[in-house]
């Protein structure tokens, strides 16, 4: 297999050799444009489905009822009548446009990537598309957000996007025109800065920017404190807002297998700490785990989905996890 | 301690400083890992600081104690070379031998007919002698080590050059019966180290050993690093036997024995003997010991022999056992005016079963036997009965006390009463001595006159006692002056005074227990009387009494009720002799005491056990300083039946103080200017001396003596040994460093046990290594599951 980072032709010959591939950070590292990147995540996770993801999400079938005077005969059940000789009705349920929001974690945290970029590509590229040269916990927040944002676009629901780290850095409007992807894409070209994470503020800003019931797909390492997370979440319940949480994290962060003693800095102003990883590995793995288990908690107690992405990992069962969601999200509100 | 290769261990040493190096070298500039979780880095790490700094720690330091053990192995530390004697230069040893009781006990591992302790200290000494050379300078002296105050008659405390004289002297040593006293030897030893010398270096060397009896560790010992000859003096050497080595042996001690009675009076008359055994050394199993008790004069025995066995559980320490002794043929064979003072050399022999020890298996007490006991009844007619009064009002005090002590008419009388009127009988030409009487009671003391008071003066010097009593017919008691001059110093008034009041009642009589002199008995003089005392002073009510204060020398052995002294008692001049003053006569007008039973027993006790107590025999303790009249000496008898005679011939035949009995036997108090041989002495064994426990902690205490750590005699001699040869091969004086020449056959000493420590605190310290990496903990997972599961 070979792809070539810049050539469409290749792209098309991987597409048939195996689409998963096309979801894998390694892939994807070789991809210069996020556009790019962002289709070809979204064919490849289509194709892995093999299903198409367009296809039987506007008209669902709910019910039958009885037939009763007045009712529109266009939505008789012909087909029941000729088996049964009964006129029933067929309900659908209501189609309305999903509202997705898109916040994407800036934070000095999510600048952390264990693996260089060049030995991610393969190729020979030193460097990503931002002269970053490790594959950070941002690029793989970015390319979840821009697949997302695609897949959104391409039913023809709206989706906007907030980057944002101690506040909201950029921000761009709701739109299902198929043209609003490109500055979300730009967007996402954002270089995280070295502020810390403010959650609560950023999404208060954003949810003052919503009027309508919107669905939040919140994309961050969430390294921050969670009883600010909690409160917000219950802020984001009361406005009947769906949220899906993708906590992107970095595998050296998962397994944190150092083995030499060395001073470890912090990527938001933290202090510098000499340590030895070894002897710290079993309580620093605690604490995580710990970390983790009360986000998720959080996160179901208020209803919302919860996922946690490796840099190292592809990214589809997030796209599967976000699809199912949105339509179970679109059932509700139905 | 000193070492084989000392640049060896500073090489060593050096080398500890090799881990902490490498620590400081790890802490060196690293890259700083950028991290973002660093939230959960920092709770991680302030939940493990502390346990990462103890692990850091016990690894730092298990790896400095091993690289510092592998260094003092390599230094080959010798602890024996720290007393071996220095090989150049002149040398001065002290040699301190241990010649008491406890070195006549087996040697170690001899069993119990092999050498004795003190054989084996023999052989030591001869060992570093041989390793001295009289033509490089070298000296010695020999210290024996027996008893308190003074050395032993063998001892050189001179250094001399010549080793074969202090050789022989060692040789020489016999063990005694004294205990050895290392307070007192080692302050002896500091005021001679103290005197200045010929500049040489003085090495002190004990050959000994440390038991219960020698040390008291509760007691620091006189330092002797200050005394040397100067500040800048090394250490003296010491070299330390081993207290006991493997199963000690076990040895049974006579503690005590006491009498009940100090005289016996009358043909078959017995004493009850209360005999105390200790046990010590091997205590774990059983144990049988016979004891036999015995009167006996200097002729041979005086009784028949009585016995009791005592039987030892395991770990007992202390039994006591009770023997009767009595008199017989052999008291009333010596009966008679001219065998008197033989008889007074009558005692107590108690004997047990051999063992360890033999010197303590045997004891010896003064104990008088007496066919009768002759007394003087000093009392003028006023002191008679008074006419024309009843029965019992007609007896006067002298009558009272001839009923008291005679109240059976018998023809051969245990007590026997000749009264004497005193305005008369030491008068004239007529004048009698009081040399054949026992004692004088004085009834009436206002009679006597100059030569009467000089009779009872020499009585008293004779060991002889002097009842006295206020008379009944005199207003004032003007005779109380005279007392001073016998020696007692009582505060007398010259007036009595009434207790009785207007109630015609007096208090009554109390129990008194106080001893007459502690040195000299601990029994009382009413002692035997028992719980009965009480009993039978209860009645007694005194309506008058002379008020005599009672003094430390002459305490009141019976009070009134209110405190008042009524019977005292006190030494004679010179501590010879015994004055009991009572505070009333036994006369009605006094107090009604002769109408009571107490009488009979109060005055027969009063003259028995005074009797006996106014002899005051000296006691002698082996090694023990003595207390003797000034002038006097004692002249050795020879020890009944010829048992023992090498033993005998162990001490001069006459001692004076300040020499010390050493062994036990018999000796005479001769006295100048005393008629007569009075009394005897009897040496015997000190009380715990052939206890041989060993002490715990009594190296180091013998250690803060002298600033360095002990070590045992084996060790040190050997090297000794070795230093001599080495002298030989070299030539005497040869400069050479001995201890360096010796390399090759030096003893491994500690070092492979130090290396033994090394290797296995090195694998601790892997063990900790291992553990406190966290190398289990920090394995790597498989390969990603992202990858995989695709």
């Amino acid at each position: 297999m070979a792809l070539d980072g810049a050539a469409g032709p290749s792209m098309t010959q991987a597409k048939g050799a195996d689409a998963s591939l096309y979801l894998h950070p390694q892939t994807l590292a070789r991809l210069s444009t996020f556009e790019l990147r962002a289709k070809m995540i979204v064919e490849g996770f289509s194709s892995g489905q093999h299903r198409s993801p367009y296809q039987g999400l506007s008209v669902e079938f709910a019910q039958h009822r009885p037939y009763a005077a007045g009712d529109d005969l266009r939505h008789l059940d012909w087909k029941v009548f000729g088996r049964s000789d009964k006129l029933q009705l067929k309900q659908h349920q209501q189609e309305t446009n999903l509202d997705l929001v898109i916040l994407v974690d800036a934070s000095g945290s999510m600048d952390y990537g264990s693996r260089s970029f060049e030995d991610a590509s393969g190729l020979g590229v030193s460097a990503g598309p931002t002269g970053r040269k490790h594959w950070s916990k941002f690029d793989h927040a970015t390319a979840l957000a821009a697949a997302l944002a695609y897949i959104t676009l391409r039913q023809s629901d709206r989706v906007g996007l907030v980057v944002f780290a101690d506040k909201v850095l950029s921000m761009v409007k709701r739109s299902s025109a198929r043209a609003a992807w490109r500055p979300i894409v730009e967007n996402l070209s954002v270089h995280p800065v070295g502020a810390a994470t403010d959650f609560p503020r950023a999404i208060d800003q954003t949810l003052a920017t919503l009027t309508n019931r919107c669905m939040l797909a919140v994309v961050s390492d969430f390294l921050t404190d969670l009883d600010a997370v909690r409160a917000t979440l219950a802020r984001v319940r009361h406005a009947r807002h769906d949220l899906i949480a993708f906590q992107v994290l970095d595998r050296a962060e998962i397994e944190f297998d150092f083995d030499e003693p060395a001073p470890f800095e912090g990527l938001e102003g933290e202090a510098r700490v000499k340590i030895d990883p070894r002897a710290l590995r079993g309580a620093y793995l605690a604490a995580l785990r710990e970390h983790e288990e009360k986000l998720r908690a959080s996160l179901v107690a208020f209803g919302f989905d919860f996922h946690r992405l490796c840099t190292h990992d592809w990214l589809g069962p997030a796209l599967a996890a976000f699809v199912t969601r949105r339509n179970a999200s679109m059932r509700r509100g139905g | 301690m000193s070492f084989l290769h000392p640049a060896l261990l500073a090489v060593g040493l050096g080398a500890v400083l090799i881990p902490i190096l490498i620590h400081i070298l790890m802490r060196r500039r690293r890259q700083p890992v950028r991290w973002a979780a660093m939230r959960f880095l920092e709770q991680a790490l302030k939940s493990q600081r502390k346990r990462l700094r103890l692990e850091q720690l016990l690894l730092l330091a298990a790896r400095c104690l091993v690289l510092a053990l592998l260094a003092l192995a390599l230094g080959r530390p010798l602890l024996g070379d720290r007393s071996a004697l220095p090989a150049s230069g002149p040398r001065t040893v002290y040699l301190v031998i241990d010649a008491s009781i406890a070195s006549s006990r087996p040697g170690s591992g001899a069993g119990t007919s092999g050498p004795t302790r003190l054989a084996e200290q023999q052989a030591q000494a001869r060992e570093l002698l041989s390793s001295l050379d009289a033509s490089r300078g070298d000296k010695a002296a020999l210290l024996a080590l027996s008893g308190r105050g003074v050395w032993a008659e063998a001892s050189i405390a001179t250094p001399t050059s010549q080793i074969a004289s202090v050789a022989s002297a060692v040789a020489a040593l016999t063990p005694t019966d004294a205990p050895a006293d290392l307070h007192a030897a080692f302050e002896r030893l500091s005021a001679l180290l103290a005197s200045p010398g010929d500049g040489a270096q003085p090495q002190i060397v004990y050959l000994g050993d440390l038991l219960a009896a020698q040390a008291d560790v509760s007691r620091p010992l006189a330092s002797l690093v200050p005394t040397t000859a100067s500040a800048s003096t090394p250490a003296p050497v010491l070299i330390v036997a081993d207290s006991v080595e493997g199963t000690p042996a076990t040895n049974v001690s006579l503690a005590s024995v006491e009498p009940t009675r100090a005289v016996l009076v009358g043909k078959g008359a017995s004493s009850g003997v209360r005999v105390t055994l200790a046990r010590s050394g091997n205590l774990a199993g059983p144990g049988r010991t016979e004891v036999r008790a015995q009167l006996w004069t200097p002729a041979g025995p005086a009784g028949p022999e009585s016995s009791a066995s005592v039987t030892w559980a395991p770990a007992q320490r202390e039994a006591q056992a009770v023997l009767d002794v009595a008199s017989s043929s052999a008291a009333e064979a010596t009966s008679g005016s001219e065998s008197r003072l033989a008889l007074r050399d009558t005692f107590v022999r108690v004997r047990i079963d051999a063992d360890a020890i033999e010197g303590d298996n045997e004891a010896v007490r003064v104990l008088t036997a007496r066919d009768r006991l002759d007394l003087a009844l000093l009392a003028s007619p006023s002191a008679r009965g008074r006419p024309g009064a009843s029965a019992i009002e007609r007896l006067g005090p002298a009558d009272w006390l001839e009923l008291a002590l005679a109240p059976v008419r018998s023809n051969a009388p245990d007590l026997k009463v000749t009264a004497l009127d005193p305005a008369r009988a030491f008068a004239g030409s007529a004048a009698r001595s009081l040399a054949e009487f026992d004692a004088a009671l004085v009834a009436s003391p206002e009679s006597l006159d100059d030569a009467g008071w000089a009779r009872l003066a020499e009585l008293l010097d004779r060991g002889g006692l002097l009842l006295l009593m206020p008379s009944t017919s005199a207003g004032a008691q003007l005779w109380t002056d005279r007392l001073a001059a016998l020696g007692a110093d009582w505060t007398l008034p010259r007036d009595p005074i009434d207790l009785a009041g207007t109630g015609g009642e007096g208090p009554g009589l109390a129990l008194a227990t106080t001893p007459i002199t502690p040195t000299t008995t601990n029994t009382t003089l009413l002692a035997t009387l028992g719980p009965e005392l009480a009993e039978l002073a209860r009645p007694v009510r005194v309506r008058r009494v002379l008020p005599i204060r009672a003094t430390e020398r002459g305490p009141a052995i019976l009070s009134l009720a209110d405190g008042q002294p009524f019977v005292l008692a006190s030494r004679g001049k010179g501590d010879r002799g015994l004055i009991v003053l009572l505070a009333a006569p036994p006369d009605l007008a006094w107090s009604d005491l002769p109408a009571r039973p107490l009488m009979v027993p109060l005055m027969q006790e009063l003259v028995r056990q005074g009797v006996g107590q106014a002899s005051a025999p000296i006691s002698l303790i082996a090694g023990a300083p003595m207390d003797l009249p000034a002038g006097a000496r004692l002249r050795k008898l020879a020890w009944p039946g010829g048992e023992d005679a090498a033993r005998a011939s162990l001490e001069p035949e006459s001692i004076s103080p300040p020499a010390l009995v050493r062994h036990r036997s018999l000796w005479q108090l001769v006295e100048t200017g005393i008629a007569g041989e009075r009394v005897r002495g009897l040496a015997s064994v000190a009380p715990g001396a052939g206890l041989i426990d060993p002490v715990p902690g009594a190296q180091a205490w013998l250690a803060r003596a002298f600033a360095v750590e002990p070590v045992t005699a084996r060790e040190s001699l050997a090297q000794a040994s070795r230093q001599a040869r080495a002298n030989a091969s070299t030539g005497a004086g040869g400069s050479t460093d001995t201890r360096a020449a010796d390399t090759s056959t030096a003893p491994p000493g500690i070092a492979p046990w130090l290396l033994l420590a090394a290797a296995l605190l090195a694998g601790v310290e892997m063990i900790l290594a291992r553990r406190f990496s966290h190398a289990e903990t920090s394995a790597r997972p498989g390969p990603g599951a992202g990858v995989g599961a695709a």
